[in-house]
């Protein structure tokens, strides 16, 4: 049975969502889209959860913005309105990409980018694209407002870093001034409504003398990563031969931890991680060279 | 706790007792009797449930009733008469675009949000769009044709 809640409040503003929370932390359950937490199998909240505190009608944390040279992006905006958004299209396409693999355009137009982290699926669509965009979260509570890198708001599956009072409130993305190539690819079965198998993306940046390669993995550990280790070993040793892409795809397979389940086996999936992360640098190497030349 | 709501729908204001935790689907079938809006798996993933949230197609299973409070939600009983039925309709008829009929009023409400801001649209649109309705009958050849020829029909509405 889906869990019973007693009773539903929405706030329009944030100081109305934290006071709503101070008057009981223990039974507030923060609901945004809902496409998650109204799934008759959601086994995910919290016994003693009783009141929905709806963020859905706080204008602030609704749209889409530049600031300080960072992309910000409200943790209510909805996942259908950043596929749409020029700002978003035109300068991090890789983002979009993550964006148009969750659910159908039915659950994209409730969906939000904060209600995908927040649920803390491993194979958030939307998080391995993030991860390599070098996001940072702001999370907010009635004391104040931090600042997270998204690598570090994941604990476990379902587990995030937010304490009781606090929310998500921003996604910040620093712009891109450099010329890049990334793209997201998603191992699965059919064009929509499936989980990821495996997801991986890739970003790959020229700084002119050298190229940074940034690898964000999805689905193949408990919480979505970067593949620090063979990002390193690309970035210290600057080859890009296709032997060392090999051995890179190799390291970022090796560093996922990914488990059998229904859909696939724990071993198909490792390979999988080097393939597509070999084929993922391959194909960005090649469009950045490409782009070099055309300039 | 039950809570007396307004919604909007199909242009009409309805006062209606509701449960907090009661999803907009139940609500549109049980307490508005509108029929129409079929439910399918309750999870999603059929697209069977969907309506039109201000316009743009929601899986009506995944929202509540009261955080639709102040939108306008349109059903297929909106959409046309059994006199005067909707373009989109008519176009899904002539072509063959239904069998069974229990996907048909989600992909007509998707179909129309769809060709309502974009009359031309191309096939990968039309299949992109209609990426969250499933069809277990048709093959959906023949409802990307009926969406196709609707577009066509409006477009040449509009000149």
């Amino acid at each position: 049975m889906r869990k019973r809640f007693k009773d539903y409040i929405k706030p329009d503003t944030l100081e109305g969502v934290f006071s709503s929370i101070e008057n009981a932390p223990d039974e507030s359950q923060i609901i945004a889209g809902g496409t998650d937490l109204l799934l008759e199998r959601s086994a995910k909240i919290e016994k003693g959860k009783k009141i929905l505190i709806d963020i859905g009608g706080i204008e602030d944390i609704s749209k889409i913005t530049i600031k300080d040279k960072e992309l910000a992006i409200g943790a209510g905006v909805k996942l259908a309105d950043i596929e749409c958004s020029k700002l978003v299209r035109e300068d991090f396409p890789i983002l979009v990409q993550g964006v148009k693999e969750v659910g159908s355009p039915q659950i994209r137009n409730l969906a939000t980018i904060g209600g995908n982290l927040c649920n803390g699926s491993p194979a958030a669509d939307t998080v391995p694209a993030l991860l390599v965009l070098d996001a940072i979260v702001e999370i907010a509570s009635s004391q104040g407002v931090r600042d997270v890198p998204l690598t570090e708001f994941h604990m476990g599956p379902s587990q995030t870093i937010l304490n009781r009072n606090e929310i998500l409130t921003l996604v910040k993305i620093p712009e891109m001034e450099k010329a890049f190539s990334g793209n997201y690819h998603k191992l699965k079965t059919r064009e929509a409504l499936d989980l990821a198998f495996v997801g991986v993306a890739v970003l790959l940046i020229d700084h002119r003398d050298t190229i940074e390669a940034r690898i964000g993995l999805g689905a193949v550990s408990p919480i979505p990563f970067r593949s620090v280790e063979a990002e390193k070993y690309l970035n210290n040793s600057q080859d890009f031969s296709d032997k060392s892409l090999w051995h890179a795809a190799e390291i970022a397979a090796n560093s996922s931890s990914p488990i059998s389940d229904v859909r696939c086996s724990a071993e198909y999936r490792h390979e999988m991680v080097k393939n597509m992360t070999y084929q993922s640098l391959r194909k960005n190497l090649d469009q950045l060279r490409g782009a070099l030349i055309d300039d | 706790m039950t809570k007396q709501i307004m919604l909007l729908v199909n242009e009409i204001e309805y006062q209606v007792m509701i449960d907090v935790n009661d999803l907009l689907i139940d609500v549109i079938r049980d307490k508005l009797g509108l029929l129409g809006t079929k439910k399918g798996c309750g999870s999603g993933d059929c697209g069977a449930c969907t309506v039109l949230v201000d316009g743009k197609p929601v899986t009506s299973c995944l929202i509540l009733a009261i955080s639709a409070i102040g939108k306008r939600i349109e059903t297929i009983e909106g959409m046309g008469t059994e006199k005067e039925l909707h373009p989109i309709q008519q176009s899904f008829i002539d072509k063959g675009a239904i069998q069974c009929g229990y996907c048909t009023p989600g992909l007509l409400l998707t179909a129309k949000a769809l060709l309502d801001k974009n009359s031309h649209p191309s096939e990968n649109e039309i299949r992109e769009a209609i990426s969250g309705n499933l069809c277990r009958c048709t093959g959906y050849v023949k409802i990307v044709d009926a969406i196709v020829s609707a577009g066509e029909i409006n477009a040449g509405d509009e000149t």
